[in-house]
């Protein structure tokens, strides 16, 4: 094992939405930082225009990483019947690049809302859920989403969404124009008294920060964008810490260990980089920001005398919680070209159900779906439709732009049994133990989801659907691209991994800044709140360890 | 990914002529540049995925976009973990055909072949005869989507038949016919 010779003070590990955003926090104050990301700078050439290799179909690998066969995970099912994940199905994927996800993300760009910070004071305790508040309220990280919205840069209007939470500052571009079938549907959701808008998206309605406007790609999410004009990490802060001279990015470099020494102290941690060889790298802080299901992981694995069962693990919290985003909604097919295909699709939403219905707890958001290529439409069809043969072909050629959906992520009840663990029976390629699902979502998921799959067939039907019908989420597994919760911040160190800022309890220099620290997911996509929160934890971090920069 | 596509091959003279195909007719075809399947799985997984997208009076169906070309070169790729499901899948198929009917799936009329398929997608096959085949013919109908429908790229697709097919324009057509891979 190699000893890298020069200490720094913060070693981040990962390149996404939390950890990029830490990583220039940090640099631009004078701390030295590495960042070790184990997938690689992403161009967008060799990965673009293809239905089949792209970050949302994985038909022939996933673009953006990461290798399946390098890196698999199992599953556990309630017998205890483990099985081996080693292809894009029931993965988990959260992508393995610099910039993470933010880079093949549709890219929408939401702030929670208030109840989303205190559900359990909103609607009480929840048999079988760990529902609870968080250890910070929507006022508490207003001011970091701001700073994510103007650093990174979103296009929106609030001023169109009456559930919209309050705010000092405007977005900073404008929002983007409605497409066909977002007209349509906006006139129908008026019409019902509801309040449609434009989806804020991390993406340059106008030129913006040195980045040119969208040139309105219409195969926007799951591919990077041709001109860069969709905001992640990767385009933004990532080049920011670079140009302060504080950072560097180590890419191709998997860390397997963070380790603790017998003062319970962060000291070091453990990687192997692009040739295979492993490294150790001691810091005086460290942040790990790998996403839920491979921080989690990472904590597990890094036992030591203070914390024999994982970092931060005494309690048996991390790991739990998984949570990710059952998708909901319904689809209307409609006798004329609703969809033009113009940008990625996804255009208007509403907010009228994300809180305060009748009978169920939480909500989510409902909003038009990104464009479905050709592919992904062939399992698109209503009940009892011919899956192939003449039929399913003619049903192809005529509907291709006929079929509107109306989607959206329900917020989940966190699951104290849906958890990360790591197998004792698979190793990957480096011979580090792998992650293992097990547990599932809680049963009011599926109940929430017929809610609103309810209200997205309403609307489908008032706007002149010939035909709806209902497709329901919220069974399974939790997880995916939305992955969050496992290693939940909050205020009792019994309930929870980290206090308020991030700061893994009882080991003062390690932080998490991830979907991980999330209490709860909320019913929207949640890359602006890990954003927010790299700003919250990176602002913490920076305004507490000023004595090790001279060190 | 190889950045050897279907006009190499061409070019290279190993591709001898395409392959034309009507379900239920007999099979005319010339040897092609094919890697993983034999001549004779070939022709079954031909006839195969024809029956999952038809030719019809308008637009070619999965022989003429050369879906199973598609599917043997990413059965030594990517999808190289289905490689033995599509041996044994095919080997299976062959074997319920001929001791039910004394033929090959391929010679098979089409309506016999629709009806053997539908059998296969819902499992009414007898159990000991071939266990779960709709498996493998599930298999083999997602990689004829992926084939038809995917980027010309992988090998399917041919002339972005299912593309016009759609009448995709616009932003869409320009992107998804340069792909960059």
């Amino acid at each position: 094992m190699m000893t890298n010779k020069k200490h720094i003070n913060a070693v981040v590990i990962g390149s996404g939405a939390g950890g990029g955003v830490v990583t220039k926090e940090l640099a631009s104050k004078g701390y030295s930082v590495i960042v070790l990301e184990r997938g690689n700078w992403i161009g967008y050439g060799k990965h673009a225009n293809d239905e089949l290799w792209d970050q949302r179909t994985q038909v022939l690998g996933a673009t953006f990483g990461p290798d399946f066969k390098k890196n698999p995970r199992t599953k556990v099912d309630t017998k205890g019947k483990e099985t081996l994940l080693d292809s894009g199905r029931g993965y988990g994927n959260v992508a393995a690049c610099v910039g993470s996800g933010t880079v093949s993300y549709g890219a929408m760009g939401w702030r929670f809302m208030e109840e989303d910070f205190k559900m359990k004071s909103t609607y009480g305790s929840v048999e079988g859920s760990t529902l609870d508040d968080w250890p910070i309220s929507y006022h508490d990280l207003e001011p970091y989403y701001e700073k994510a919205e103007w650093e990174i840069g979103v296009s929106g209007d609030d001023s169109k969404n009456p559930f919209a939470p309050p705010r000092k500052k405007p977005q900073p571009m404008p929002a983007f124009e409605n497409n066909k079938e977002g007209k349509v549907l906006s006139a129908a959701a008026e019409k019902m008294g509801w309040h449609p808008f434009s989806i804020p998206m991390l993406r340059n309605s106008i030129p913006f920060n040195g980045i040119s406007a969208c040139m309105r790609n219409s195969i926007c999410v799951g591919n990077a964008c041709p001109i860069s004009a969709k905001n992640g990490t990767h385009n933004t802060v990532i080049p920011k810490a670079i140009e302060t001279g504080n950072c560097e990015v180590k890419t191709g470099c998997f860390v397997s260990e963070v380790v603790i020494d017998e003062q319970g102290k962060a000291k070091a941690v453990k990687y192997f980089d692009r040739y295979g060889r492993e490294n150790i790298q001691t810091a005086d802080i460290v942040v790990v920001s790998a996403s839920a299901t491979e921080t989690a992981r990472l904590l597990l694995n890094s036992k030591s005398r203070l914390f024999p069962n994982g970092a931060g693990n005494n309690n048996d919290w991390v790991g739990r919680n998984l949570q990710g985003h059952a998708y909901t909604g319904a689809f209307g097919l409609f006798d004329y070209d609703i969809l033009d295909h113009k940008g990625n699709g996804a255009t208007m939403a509403i907010c009228d159900f994300n809180h305060h219905n009748d009978g169920i707890i939480g909500g989510g958001l409902l909003a038009n779906e990104f464009n479905r290529l050709p592919y992904q439409f062939t399992h698109i069809r209503p009940p009892g439709a011919s899956k192939w043969g003449k039929e399913h072909k003619e049903f192809q050629r005529v509907n291709f732009k006929r079929i509107s959906q109306f989607v959206g992520p329900i917020q989940e009840m966190p699951n104290f049994e849906s958890r990360v663990t790591v197998s004792p029976n698979v190793k990957d390629h480096w011979g580090i133990p792998v992650v293992q699902f097990s547990g599932g979502r809680h049963p009011l998921d599926r109940e929430h989801c017929k809610f609103l799959s309810e209200k997205a067939e309403m609307l489908l039907k008032e706007a002149g659907a010939i035909k709806t019908w209902q497709h329901l989420g919220g069974k399974g597994q939790g997880g995916g691209h939305h992955q969050a919760g496992t290693a939940r911040m909050g205020n009792d160190k019994k309930t929870s991994v980290t206090n308020k800022y991030g700061q893994v309890h009882d080991i003062d220099n390690l932080f998490i800044a991830d979907g991980s620290l999330i209490p709860n997911n909320g019913g929207f996509n949640p890359s602006l709140t890990i954003m927010a929160l790299g700003y919250w934890v990176g602002e913490h971090i920076s305004e507490n360890f000023k004595h090790v920069i001279k060190s | 990914m190889s950045n050897y596509t279907r006009r190499d091959f061409a070019k290279t003279g190993l591709l001898a002529a395409g392959v034309l195909f009507f379900p239920g007719c007999t099979i005319k075809e010339e040897d092609a540049s094919y890697y993983f399947f034999s001549k004779e799985e070939r022709r079954c997984v031909i006839a195969f995925c024809e029956q999952i997208i038809p030719r019809d009076e308008q637009y070619g169906g999965a022989t003429d976009a050369e879906v199973v070309y598609y599917i043997d070169r990413q059965l030594l790729g990517p999808l190289k973990d289905n490689a033995t499901a599509y041996r044994k899948g095919v080997k299976s198929l062959q074997a319920y055909c001929f001791s039910s009917y004394g033929k090959f799936f391929e010679e098979l009329n089409s309506e016999l072949q629709i009806d053997i398929m539908k059998k296969m997608e819902r499992n009414k096959i007898d159990k000991k005869i071939w266990n779960k085949p709709s498996n493998f013919f599930k298999l083999v109908y997602d990689n004829t989507m992926q084939g038809f429908y995917g980027s010309p790229i992988h090998g399917g697709n041919q002339n972005h038949m299912s593309f016009n097919m759609l009448k995709i324009d616009g932003m869409l057509k320009v992107r998804l016919e340069s792909p960059s891979n």
